[in-house]
């Protein structure tokens, strides 16, 4: 049970013993007459209270850098199963904020879990853009807030989902001029979704081809696709990349300039010969190269290798996960390149972090000119997962992840990061 | 007439019947190559140091000849469903009296097939019979006569020999005259040779049957004598290359072969008490998975052919040697490295968490997976401290124990052990040869921190025994042909020298 359940149970209790709130005639406030949301307090009704105690963060995380470098850090917290947004100071220090998790049915607070597959974006005018699923209403959820606010000012909204259909999972959000453009994926119908949410809140929806001109496909009762779907905004035409699990493929869905969309197959097929080439394209992360052309890091599943690809080009190994074995006199691998973050800084170099599972240790990988020009495994940094960055200053990146904590694991702790990138082995 | 040949060999490619250890390694591996006998230039890859020319041995006893005629029967209605029709012209020589006998219209009906053991190697015979027909006679180019044959429960009897080609392929081979026999040959002259003596017509009847039979074995042995290989369970000639692992490391390849001794000078089976037994060599080689640290793949040598008191017919032999020999090269190619060996084994945590409480943290249902990092080759023995029993030691191998956690596979931590187990080997109805742990003995001397804490080393044996257990458990060692009329598992046996393997 969460904590805050006993604060609320103190609130409950005075209720019972509290007297001139809510207007009523004998001067006992009863809840009943209070506002959806509201119980009565020592002053009348007053705001329930929702909860501010945080348990284990680090899972799920996303991170947004503002205009002026602070750091915004949605996260989920896997002990209270609640989403929680981390807002950077302007006194450096950084406040904890329970988002949701919960919902007030009448006058009683109901424990929700929410906050997994978080997404963060902020925009030019330093609006914070997040979208998160609410496992227990099976839906995506959708909050703004602005700088004003100090980024506290929460407004949530239900995207889609719910019910009988299961939708919002590897959900991924883009926003540009005004338009707030989401991806995420229908676990019932294991499909990739896109959302668009107008300048005047109007959300509009659809589902995505999984095909990209296979023989057969799309494959009745077979398809699933759309995990690790994450999305960017070229131009006001989105684009998404995806996996494609039944094929073991990394897809990206293009929309064209008339509305349509195209899914082509990126890695994993032979699109000459059409044979497979591996399972790849889980741990995607997907950002724009100074260019703006989409550039890619995922994780290959047949090979336990990072890779990584600027579509039109061959994919580049970045990390095999091969090392030589002093012990055994012979080489071994490892599976490396799950959770991988991808970013460029401001030498236009693309900076990957992930996850060396055999070590394990967090790695960074720096690729230029398509090429890689270094791998170091991050010794100050505690293994973990759900890396996210952004390029930071010269030669800086700053972000957070979840960090296994030693000695606990699995349990999660947040860790925010400002490191160099070590651009040489 | 059709030309009328007293040895004949025929070539065709078996279906490969028994499989080999290293096939099974192969088969496992991500690529195979099954080079069909015809370039012949695999087995010279193959060093003689690593051939046992009795490395798979056959052993073919009366309960092996009665299965083989009664599967080579169960091919009369389906090859020869009209029956056989023969014809042409046939040259009858009867003490110098030559007669020309136009048998078209001849129609030889086959019926069941025996074989049994005979002074050449094996005596087919087939049972025929005739419908009466009349064929004509000729006197240089006029027609003489119409004389009628008939033949009811004949037998066409074929000595066969044993001979291998050159791609060591056991091949059946006519030796001597096919002959028919049987008490109801009739020729009937009547109206035919007026005046001729009594003698000369029985001498044209010989001819005659002696004539037909050679027509009957030549139309019929094509088929024949190609299914006699994998009817016996001969058809073992056969060459594999391919990788046995090929991951983001490097690739290890093997290669394996199977053949008769080509040598003239040797016989290609020996008569062992009632049985007759026939070596097959087998070639095994590997190129090294750059994962396993320099070994040398040791030298075969050469088996002994089983004696009156092991030469179990209804079996196939396999040496040690070449158990030995399948398992290290696997070994050296890759086959252990990693998840190769491992792939799909998973053992859900919270049953090793008595063990080793700190998997205990782990979330409900998480499933520990290993990699191997061999140090050493295998050891195998065959029944040593028990009969039926293979006794594989893994020497010092690198134990890596992985779980996913939050989508990611992540070492836990690491153990090096050395570990023996003692297997039963068994094939079931499918034909599947399979191995069953029957005690696991393993010892762990060191162990390191991964994700979590080095686990104190019982606690590592007492977590990595029931993994060596599910690892082994029904790992399949290689196919043979699908046992029919059996049901269930039974055990194969196994002795110093051999696993023998029920054909």
């Amino acid at each position: 049970m969460k904590s805050w359940w006993s604060r609320l149970g103190l609130v409950l209790a005075s209720v019972v013993a509290c007297a001139g709130c809510g207007g009523d005639s004998a001067g006992v406030c009863d809840d009943a007459t209070c506002p959806a949301g509201w119980v009565c307090g020592e002053n009348g009704c007053e705001p329930t209270a929702t909860p501010t105690t945080t348990g284990d963060l680090g899972r799920f995380t996303s991170t947004a850098l503002t205009s002026d470098g602070r750091l915004l850090v949605a996260t989920y917290d896997s002990t209270y199963e609640n989403l929680v947004v981390s807002v950077e100071q302007a006194d450096g220090h950084d406040e904890l904020q329970p988002v949701d998790g919960w919902r007030i049915e009448d006058q009683t607070l109901v424990d929700t879990d929410a906050g997994r597959w978080t997404s963060l974006a902020v925009d030019p005018n330093d609006t914070a853009h997040l979208v998160w699923f609410d496992a227990d209403a099976g839906a995506l959820r959708y909050a703004r807030a602005s700088r004003n606010s100090g980024w506290k000012d929460w407004s949530i909204e239900t995207v889609d989902g719910g019910g009988l259909e299961v939708r919002g999972t590897h959900a991924s959000v883009a926003a540009a001029q005004g338009i707030v453009y989401v991806a995420y994926r229908d676990e019932t119908a294991r499909q990739l979704r896109y959302a668009r949410r107008d300048a005047d809140g109007t959300w509009t929806y659809r589902t995505i081809d999984p095909c990209a001109g296979e023989a057969g496909c799309p494959e009745t009762g077979a398809e699933d696709y759309g995990e690790w779907a994450k999305i960017v905004v070229i131009g006001q035409r989105p684009r998404i990349a995806f996996y494609d699990r039944y094929r073991g493929d990394l897809k990206v869905a293009t929309r064209t300039e008339v509305g349509a969309w195209v899914t082509t197959t990126l890695d994993g097929r032979d699109l000459v010969s059409d044979v497979d080439t591996g399972d790849v394209g889980r741990f995607i992360s997907l950002a724009l190269t100074p260019e703006r052309h989409p550039a890619l890091a995922y994780y290959d599943v047949s090979r336990g290798a990072l890779r990584y690809l600027v579509p039109g080009s061959d994919p580049l190994v970045v990390d095999a996960g091969v090392r030589d074995d002093a012990t055994r006199n012979a080489k071994r691998s490892d599976p490396v390149g799950q959770h991988s973050a991808l970013a460029f800084d401001d030498s236009g170099r693309a900076v990957i972090l992930y996850l060396d599972g055999g070590i394990p240790a967090v790695k960074q990988a720096v690729v230029v000119a398509g090429k890689v020009a270094a791998t170091r495994t991050l010794d100050g940094l505690s293994p973990g997962a759900f890396f996210s960055f952004d390029a930071y200053g010269e030669g800086q990146l700053r972000g957070a992840y979840g960090a296994w904590v030693e000695g606990e694991a699995p349990r999660t702790r947040l860790v925010r990061f400002l490191i160099p990138v070590y651009a040489t082995p | 007439m059709i030309p009328t040949s007293r040895r004949r060999a025929l070539s065709r490619a078996g279906h490969r019947a028994l499989g080999g250890l290293v096939a099974a390694w192969l088969l496992a591996g991500s690529g195979c190559t099954t080079i069909p006998w015809g370039n012949g230039g695999l087995a010279d890859e193959i060093p003689a140091d690593a051939r046992d020319p009795h490395g798979i041995v056959r052993v073919l006893g009366a309960e092996d000849l009665n299965a083989a005629a009664a599967r080579l029967t169960n091919l009369v209605p389906t090859q020869w469903e009209n029956g056989l029709a023969v014809g042409g012209m046939v040259t009858l020589d009867a003490n110098d009296t030559l007669l020309d006998a136009d048998i078209d219209g001849v129609v030889v009906e086959p019926g069941p097939i025996q074989i049994a053991l005979g002074g050449a190697g094996l005596e087919v015979r087939l049972g025929v019979s005739i419908a009466p027909v009349h064929f004509e006679t000729y006197d240089t180019t006029t027609a003489t006569c119409a004389p009628t044959l008939s033949a009811e429960g004949g037998v066409l009897v074929l000595d066969l020999g044993l001979v291998t080609d050159k791609l060591g392929r056991v091949q059946p081979v006519l030796v001597g005259a096919p002959r028919l026999e049987g008490e109801d040959l009739v020729v009937d002259w009547s109206g035919c040779l007026d005046g001729a003596p009594a003698p000369l017509l029985d001498s044209l009847t010989d001819a005659l049957w002696d004539a037909l039979a050679d027509v009957t074995a030549d139309a019929i042995a094509p088929e024949l004598l190609a299914g006699l290989p994998p009817a016996l369970g001969l058809d073992l000639a056969t060459g594999l290359s391919g990788t046995v692992a090929a991951d983001a490391i490097g690739a290890g390849y093997a290669r394996f072969s199977v053949m008769a001794d080509t040598d003239d000078a040797v016989a290609v089976w020996q008569r062992v008490g009632d049985a007759i037994v026939v070596p097959f060599g087998v070639g095994i080689s590997a190129e090294q998975h750059p994962c396993m640290p320099a070994l040398a793949l040791p030298a075969m040598g050469t088996s002994p052919l089983p004696g009156p008191g092991s030469a179990e017919p209804k079996t196939a032999l396999i040496s040690a040697a070449v158990v030995r020999q399948a398992i290290i090269a696997g070994w050296f190619a890759g086959a252990a490295c990693g998840s190769h060996a491992t792939s799909g084994v998973e053992i859900p945590a919270e049953m090793l968490a008595a063990a080793w409480p700190a998997l205990a943290r782990l979330p409900a249902e998480t499933a520990l997976s290993v990699q191997l990092w061999p140090r050493e080759s295998p050891s195998v023995a065959l029944a040593i401290g028990g009969a039926d029993q293979l006794t594989v030691g893994t020497g010092l191998v690198d134990v890596d124990l992985f779980a996913e956690l939050d989508g990611a596979l992540v070492r836990l931590a690491s153990m090096t052990v050395d570990a023996d187990a003692v297997l039963g080997v068994r094939i079931d109805a499918t034909g599947w040869v399979t191995l069953a742990p029957e005690d696991v003995t393993l010892r762990a001397s060191g162990t390191r921190a991964g994700l979590l804490s080095a686990p104190p080393l019982d606690a590592a044996e007492a977590v990595l025994v029931p993994i060596v257990q599910s690892l082994l458990s029904g790992r399949p060692l290689l196919v043979v042909p699908a046992r029919s009329g059996t049901t269930g598992t039974t055990r194969a046996k196994v002795t110093a020298e051999h696993v023998a393997i029920p054909m």
